[in-house]
Parts: structure tokens; C-alpha cells; sequence
């Protein structure tokens, strides 16, 4: 029953995603019964799989009573963490956009296609992105045009384009646009050059024209001209076309992650390389006493700590508000093939909220948190100086997040701190290692402390209380 | 002349798609296609548009194969080979 669905899983009729007792499941309708059947005989799901493409699943007896519409019922492999598109740095998005088409032309023979095209459908994990909407393939009859390329357009290719030639951060649009971005929106957007790709002209430019001339309400025809224009047929070849293009164009995006805020971090001159090597001494040890299985680095930058935690043996989420980290992140993960560590794009003074229908189609940031340990290094000052948060709010919000809390204090004695202070008021009369001590108290115990060497930083080791 | 795909001038774009208007036009209703559970709404000017997009993308590829080929026949270095164009390729 539809009403079982989980998240944003209410839409298609073929089937829904449910919980049952902590456990995933996805029930096949009825409907999709032959298409299913396709699937699964035709090979592609063998193909999909094997590739790594798409999650696998095991079909399994119902839990719990079935509904009338019931054909199958299916448990995939979970997937650790789920994240989304506005959370994803360019090239996660573009490689997401990638698959998908690559999808499309692997499912093309073996006579299906993909009946949506949204970004949601893809998620990361092992470091790469793969499939999880098994119920998203449809069996193709040849002449049929692509339900998707709208879809496509919107959730992928308008993002990225806005991304690489105008401005990084415009993924966030795809935080108010649950459906991607409007493709008249995108074009007022872009710069004059984009129209210079003749690729880009027609699949956003003449496309939102197109959309506009047609799309119900804004025909307004002459009387007598409303015979509504009836979709033409498209042939396998033309759509392969279609595909190959859209793959190319995609490809020949680029961004360059430099020029932001914290992309050249470790080359200044921030830290001693003694204290630099300290303290990722003491990070190992303390990831090494607490042996989690899934890590946090809230502020990971390149992910110099989050590497040392998947050496370690845990899965890490390695978050950072600066496009041009993660996306330097993703690509050191990329290129060394690296299956441990996940690099996301979180303001964390701003984390994802939840969105969708009735709040609960997407959700925040705290109630994906599965982490054992939260690194928090280097980031206090930016919090609790920079955008002024009570130590004693931090301390709140970081409880939720994970048991155990590595976290390293920076005083205002701190070059840095200094730096933060120089052109504003100091408001922070508590902001010392005594005020930290004593706010972190309240939800945490103190189990290690440690003076980094050579500077005046203090790394400590916390254990969320239990009446926290 | 080579057709330089990526920078088909503006009127030559906007020539395409007025033969394309008289020839949608003048042709006889196109092939009303039944979904059954494409659930999503696919955008009427998004079906439209498929058609002309595809012809000139059928173009745009044929193009950029042909000009691969030149590159290679004139010992021109291919720049970064595009790996997944040729992924699937079993």
C-alpha cells in the first residue's frame, strides 16, 4: 500500500520502497509485472550488476500482509548513507549524469529504457555512483520518443551547465527545484557564451522554448488552432543519437575546483609540519581506541583526516562547505579507486533541511546521521567566532550526530582566531578552554585531552553522555 | 568544410528549425504513442523538441566520428581518449 512508502517513494505505480522491522524493502506491483519480468530475463539486470551499475537485490516473501497489487517483493543492498544531488560536488553530479545515459544505452539492448531521468535515482557508494531504482526500467518499443530527456535535462545538464559557466554554487537550485531546474530559468541564467555550444542551444535553450510554446496554459492559440500536438515517434536510431549526444555534451563540461576559500588551505602556512604531524598521530590513535565503523569529518577539506580514519577500517562521509575540497576530494577518490570515503558539500551553520511533500520527501542532515565518531578539527573557531553559536549550541547539535566527538579547540591566542578577530568586536567572553571544557561538559565526558605540540590547540577525545 | 559541431552559427540553427516547423506542419499528425507506466509528466514541447534535437545530434556525431578519423589519419595526437564513449563496447 502505498501509503507503507517510505520518503519520496509514493509516485510510481510500478512499486514503493518500505521499512519493516529496520529492514528495506521495495514491493513490485502488478503492473510492471512483464517489464519486471523483462528485466530480469533479458539480461540486463545481469549486465547492470555485474558492472556494479545498479544495486542488487534478493526477492523475498512479503513482510507482514500483502496488498492486492502485490506481484513481488524485493530487498536490495542497502545503501550506508543516503545523499542528494544539492549535497554533490560537479563531477559527482556529472559522473551521476553520466551513468544514467550509459544506463539508457545498456538498457536500449536489451529492448528497455529508463522511464525517469532524475537525479535522485543515483547514489554513491564505494566511491562510485550506481543505480538504485530498480523498478525505473521500462520494456521499449521501437519509435517510442524518451519520457526522460526532460527529466535529464533539468536535473542534470542545466545544473551542471550553470555550474561550470556561470557559478559553482548554483547546484543549490536543485535544493528549491525538487524537480531540477526549469529550463527557461536555467537560460536566463546562463551567460551569452553558453549559447556558443550548439549542443547546449538546443537541449536548454531551444528546448524551454519548445516547452513554452506547448505547454498548455501558455498556448494560447488562435480559436480554432487547439488540436494539442501529439507526440511523435522517434526511432531507435534518432534516440541513440539522441543519447550519444547528450553523453558528449555532458562530458565536455568542465570546472577547474580552485579559486575558492579553502581550496589552498595546506599550502599555507597554517600549520607547523610538526604540529601537523602530531596531531594526526593523535586523530589515528583516537580513531584507533574507538575502532568505528562509520566516521563524520565535518570540515573535511581534501580529507587528509578522512583518510586516515578509512585506513583505520570505517566508512567516512567527508563534509565540507567548500565546492572546490569536495570536489578535489571526489577526485583523489576517483583516481586511487578508493571505496571508504564519500565526499559531500555541507554548509554546516546551514545543513540540508528537509524538503518535498508534507517535509518528508528528502530528508535533513541529523536524520541521516549513522556515524560512531564525529571528527571536528579546526572548525570550532569558524562556528562559534565566525558565525557566532554558543559553544553550548554546538555541543547540543554534535551530540546528535555521534556518540564519540574528536574535536580540536582553538583559542584566540591561535594565529587564526587572531585573524577572526582583527576586524570585529570579541563578544566571546567564554570562549576559552574553560568555557569549552565546561559547555561540552553538559553532553559529553572529557575521556582524553592533548595539547597539540608547537601550537596553542588542544585536541580532546569526548563520549556523549548517556542522559544526553 | 568540416561541420565544426559545436559552433554551428546561430543562423544556421535557427534555419533548421524553421524547415523543421514547415515540416512538422505540413505533415500529417505524427503516431500517438500509448505509455502505460511512465508515470512522470514528460512535457508535451519536451516530445516535440526530441525530434529535430535528434536529426541534428545525428549530425553532431557522425561529425565528430568523421573528424576522429581525420585527426588520426593526419597522425594528429587524439586528445584524452574518451574511454566512456567506447565503456559498453562487449
Amino acid at each position: 500500500m502505498i501509503d507503507r512508502a517510505i520518503g519520496a517513494s509514493f509516485r510510481d505505480p510500478s512499486g514503493f520502497i518500505f521499512e519493516h522491522e529496520g529492514r528495506l524493502y521495495r514491493q513490485v506491483n502488478q503492473r510492471y509485472r512483464e517489464d519486471y519480468d523483462q528485466l530480469m530475463n533479458s539480461g540486463l539486470y545481469e549486465t547492470l550488476t555485474s558492472k556494479g551499475l545498479l544495486v542488487a537485490h534478493r526477492e523475498v516473501d512479503p513482510p507482514g500482509a500483502a496488498s492486492p497489487d502485490h506481484y513481488k517483493t524485493l530487498q536490495p543492498d542497502p545503501i550506508p548513507f543516503i545523499s542528494y544531488p544539492y549535497e554533490w560536488s560537479f563531477s559527482q553530479l556529472k559522473d551521476a549524469a553520466l551513468l544514467t545515459l550509459r544506463l539508457q544505452k545498456l538498457a536500449l539492448r536489451h529492448d528497455m529504457f529508463l522511464k525517469d531521468a532524475t537525479a535522485y535515482n543515483i547514489q554513491f557508494h564505494r566511491g562510485r555512483p550506481i543505480m538504485i531504482d530498480t523498478l525505473s526500467f521500462e520494456r521499449y518499443e521501437d519509435g517510442t520518443p524518451w519520457v526522460g530527456y526532460r527529466q535529464f535535462c533539468q536535473h542534470f545538464l542545466a545544473p551542471l551547465a550553470l555550474m561550470c559557466k556561470r557559478d559553482v554554487r548554483l547546484s543549490a537550485m536543485l535544493r528549491t527545484h525538487l524537480d531540477g531546474i526549469p529550463l527557461d530559468l536555467a537560460t536566463s541564467l546562463l551567460p551569452a557564451r553558453a549559447w556558443l555550444s550548439r549542443a547546449l542551444w538546443m537541449h536548454l535553450r531551444l528546448h524551454a522554448r519548445y516547452q513554452r510554446n506547448f505547454e498548455g496554459a501558455g498556448a494560447v492559440g488562435k480559436e480554432g488552432e487547439g488540436e494539442a500536438p501529439k507526440a511523435r515517434s522517434l526511432s531507435r536510431a534518432a534516440l541513440g543519437n539522441l543519447i550519444e549526444d547528450l553523453r558528449a555534451t555532458i562530458k565536455g563540461l568542465q570546472w577547474k575546483p580552485a579559486g575558492t576559500e579553502w581550496a589552498e588551505y595546506y599550502s599555507g602556512d597554517s600549520y607547523e609540519d610538526d604540529s601537523l604531524a602530531h596531531k594526526q598521530d593523535l586523530v589515528r590513535q583516537h580513531v584507533k581506541s574507538i575502532a568505528p565503523k562509520s566516521v563524520w569529518d565535518l570540515g573535511a577539506n581534501t580529507g587528509v583526516y578522512s583518510r586516515i580514519a578509512a585506513e583505520e577500517g570505517a566508512c567516512v562521509n567527508a563534509f565540507d562547505v567548500d565546492p572546490a575540497c569536495v570536489e578535489r576530494n571526489y577526485r583523489e577518490v576517483r583516481k586511487e579507486k578508493e571505496e571508504s570515503i564519500l565526499p559531500l558539500l555541507l554548509d554546516l551553520v546551514n545543513p540540508s533541511p528537509a524538503i518535498g511533500w508534507a517535509h518528508a520527501e528528502r530528508s535533513n542532515l541529523a536524520e541521516r546521521a549513522n556515524a560512531d565518531l564525529v571528527l571536528a578539527l579546526a572548525l570550532i573557531h569558524h562556528i562559534a567566532i565566525s558565525n557566532n553559536v554558543p559553544l553550548h549550541n554546538v555541543a547540543a547539535y554534535f551530540a546528535r550526530l555521534a556518540e564519540h566527538l574528536v574535536i580540536e579547540f582553538v583559542p584566540k591566542s591561535d594565529p587564526k582566531v587572531m585573524t577572526l578577530l582583527a576586524t570585529r568586536e570579541d563578544v566571546f567572553p567564554h570562549y576559552d578552554r574553560e568555557g569549552f571544557e565546561a559547555a561540552f561538559a553538559q553532553h559529553f565526558e572529557i575521556l582524553k585531552s592533548d595539547p597539540i605540540r608547537n601550537s596553542e590547540r588542544t585536541l580532546y577525545l569526548l563520549r556523549r553522555r548517556a542522559d544526553s | 568544410m568540416l561541420i565544426q559541431s559545436r559552433f554551428i552559427p546561430i543562423s544556421c540553427a535557427i534555419s533548421l528549425l524553421v524547415i523543421a516547423g514547415v515540416a512538422s506542419a505540413s505533415s500529417p499528425a505524427g503516431n500517438v504513442v500509448e505509455f502505460q507506466l511512465a508515470y512522470i509528466d514528460p512535457g508535451a514541447g519536451s516530445f516535440l523538441v526530441q525530434a529535430l534535437v535528434a536529426m541534428v545530434a545525428g549530425i553532431a556525431v557522425t561529425g565528430r566520428v568523421y573528424w576522429s578519423k581525420i585527426k588520426s589519419i593526419l597522425g594528429l595526437a587524439s586528445a584524452e581518449e574518451d574511454e566512456d564513449a567506447h565503456a559498453d563496447d562487449d
